[in-house]
């Protein structure tokens, strides 16, 4: 394809715009947390870094009770994603291969579920879980990321099942293998980039959920980063580089699960397969 | 190795009857062949003997046991899918041993059979090669060999050759003629090919609608077909249908006059003898029986309307895009042009006559 230096100056720079939209904040929030105090409030903001220092990581690690949000945070995330996968592929097999009666309308009734305004079951679910003995404990936020999680996860792993040739199923069911082994052995490493996909949106969602997390659970000792790091803004002065240091903390996690995982995302997995 | 038989099966998808009573037997080792055209359900029929689509009635046996509600996997049967239906996260020795793992077959066992089969269908060098690496013919291959290394008692293929190009396909399908001599299997092939059809079959099954219309070794359904229908499928190009009207019995043979033609008298001999003419007929013949030069009582003048140079033959069309286009097969690249005329010769013996309702009289 033939372009012209013009339209190609112009790609860029629309490129660059974004680029620069996107990162720029993370430029601050990060480059900012390696500053000392009095350059953070600067007059002058600083693009570049003019000094160099730790004691805002130090802080955060040694004097607040930022690990314990971390570790409890993690824990969350990491089993709110697992359980979700769990759940989802079966269910979204079951949907797309099985036929049992009532499957359509339960499918739409789960999409349904997913449109819902999780704010309106906040209190509910309180008292639901206050009976059974859940508040202050994280498994009722796992719970809780994971029923939120599960119809767009089911959904869109259904339709990554529906890409693969019905014929390799049959083939399967041809060399004799039960459905729970066709899921297992063929279904699974072909739509590795839908599960990976699923992963990653448990994963985000888990760690950023901030309104159920600061309602369910209430001992300091429990809190997840969202809610306990929004109590080191003071009700008189905020600790910037604490923040900063903080929030580039919190970003670790998920920029780590996308550079693992994201290498699910092989296009052309199914290539080979037919034709 | 065992025969296949179906009796009287019936399929419907919603108010959809696609099969409407079929029944047929193969004999052990025999090569069957389904041809149709497109929806006339031959590739249903192979699934509903594969065990992948139910049967709504009727019964299907192989090796004399009744697999009508067997899983596909114990039937004794491997199908080979036109799209290969490869796995293709596995590589080419998994593929082919992943039939011999679920029924639970030792590793070192499975590897000798997979060996056996790579050995066999020339595949030896590919055995670690993941299916996108492979060409289009070597995935088929595997996707057969797949099918050999499980030992089954009938072999079921669903058009295997249609996503291989022209010359891929002449040589794989000498390939599986060879196998099936080798092996000696039950072979059941669906095809819309009548090249395939007519080289592979020992026996060849027409379907239209759900409905066996003949079956026949191919050179019966060539020579002997039981209707217009079967007389149109098998040959290519197909029969020449000439409206015709009967004017008499002469020693046995029915008169058959084509006006438009010039022709009269035309002495075809009927399949039974026949207590009353029709006053109406059609008369069926190959182009391939339209000679050029011949000599003879019955001749027909044909004006050239298309001609198609194939080198060692041509084809003269009179009318080209026209179902009453009558098509006359010339010798080598015939010189004749477009609106020039053609006097070709019939041979009485070669002419076929079907009633009103297709049926051959």
């Amino acid at each position: 394809m033939n372009r012209s230096l013009g339209l190609n100056a112009a790609l860029v720079a629309v490129v660059a715009f974004f680029v620069v939209l996107v990162g720029l904040p993370f430029w601050w929030v990060v480059s900012g947390s390696f500053k000392i105090p009095q350059e953070i409030i600067a007059r002058s903001p600083t693009m570049i870094p003019q000094s160099f220092t730790l004691q805002h990581y130090q802080k955060l690690f040694e004097a607040s009770d930022y690990p314990v949000y971390l570790v409890n945070s993690l824990i969350v995330a990491a089993s709110s994603t697992v359980l979700t996968l769990l759940l989802a592929i079966p269910a979204a097999y079951a949907f797309f291969r099985l036929v049992f009666p009532g499957r359509g309308i339960l499918y739409r009734t789960i999409l349904l579920a997913y449109a819902f305004p999780s704010i309106v079951v906040l209190i509910p679910l309180f008292g639901l879980f206050a009976k059974v003995g859940l508040v202050d404990r994280l498994p009722a936020l796992v719970i809780v990321n994971v029923a939120f999680a599960l119809p767009f996860s089911i959904w869109m792993l259904r339709s990554f099942l529906a890409g693969v040739p019905k014929e390799i199923e049959e083939a399967a069911v041809m060399d004799g293998a039960p459905t729970l082994t066709i899921l297992r052995r063929i279904m699974i490493p072909l739509i590795a980039p839908g599960i990976a996909s699923v992963g990653i949106y448990a994963f985000v969602t888990a760690w950023t959920e901030y309104v159920f997390a600061s309602v369910l659970i209430l001992s300091d000792a429990k809190r997840t980063l969202p809610v306990g790091f929004s109590g080191i803004i003071g009700q008189y002065q905020i600790d910037w580089g604490l923040l900063l240091a903080g929030a580039t903390v919190a970003i670790v996690p998920v920029v780590a699960i996308f550079a693992l995982i994201g290498r699910g995302f092989v296009s052309g997995l199914t290539e080979g397969a037919v034709k | 190795m065992a025969e296949l038989a179906l009796s009287n099966l019936h399929k419907s998808f919603g108010a959809t009857e696609v099969i409407r009573g079929v029944s047929l037997a193969a004999h052990s080792g025999e090569f069957v062949v389904f041809v149709g055209p497109s929806g006339c359900g031959k590739s249903t029929l192979l699934r509903m003997i594969a065990g992948l689509e139910r049967s709504d009635s009727g019964t299907i046996s192989i090796g004399g046991r009744d697999v009508t509600t067997t899983d596909p996997a114990k039937r004794g049967i491997a199908m080979v899918f036109q799209t290969y239906a490869l796995y293709p996260h596995m590589s080419v020795a998994e593929n082919m041993g992943f039939g011999l793992e679920m029924a639970g077959m030792a590793k070192a066992e499975r590897q000798k059979l997979v060996r056996q089969a790579a050995e066999m269908l020339h595949l030896t060098d590919y055995l670690d090669r993941k299916p996108r690496q492979l060409s289009g013919g070597q995935r088929q291959r595997v996707a057969i060999g797949r099918a050999i290394v499980r030992n089954p008692d009938v072999f079921l293929f669903d058009e295997p050759l249609s996503n291989l190009d022209a010359e891929l396909r002449v040589k794989m399908r000498l390939e599986i003629a060879k196998l099936h001599k080798d092996l000696g299997a039950t072979m059941v092939y669906v095809t819309h090919d009548q090249v395939e059809a007519m080289t592979l079959a020992d026996k060849i099954v027409v379907l239209r609608a759900g409905l066996v219309e003949q079956i026949g070794s191919p050179m019966t359904l060539y020579s002997d077909p039981d209707n217009r229908f079967v007389a149109g499928f098998i040959g290519s190009p197909r029969m020449n249908f000439i409206d015709a009207s009967v004017s008499g019995i002469k020693d046995g043979a029915l008169l058959v006059d084509v006006p438009e033609l010039g022709l009269s008298g035309l002495p075809v001999r009927p399949r039974a003898m026949l207590a009353k003419a029709p006053a109406t007929v059609t008369l069926g013949i190959r182009p391939e029986h339209l000679s050029e030069g011949a000599e003879g009582p019955f001749r027909i003048t044909l004006t050239c309307n298309a001609i198609e140079r194939l080198g060692a033959i041509s084809y003269l069309y009179t009318a080209p895009g026209d179902d009453a286009t009558i098509i006359a097969q010339l010798k080598g690249a015939s010189g004749v042009r477009v609106g020039e005329s053609v006097t070709v010769g019939i041979d009485p013996e070669a002419c076929f006559l079907f009633d009103d309702a297709g049926q051959r009289i």
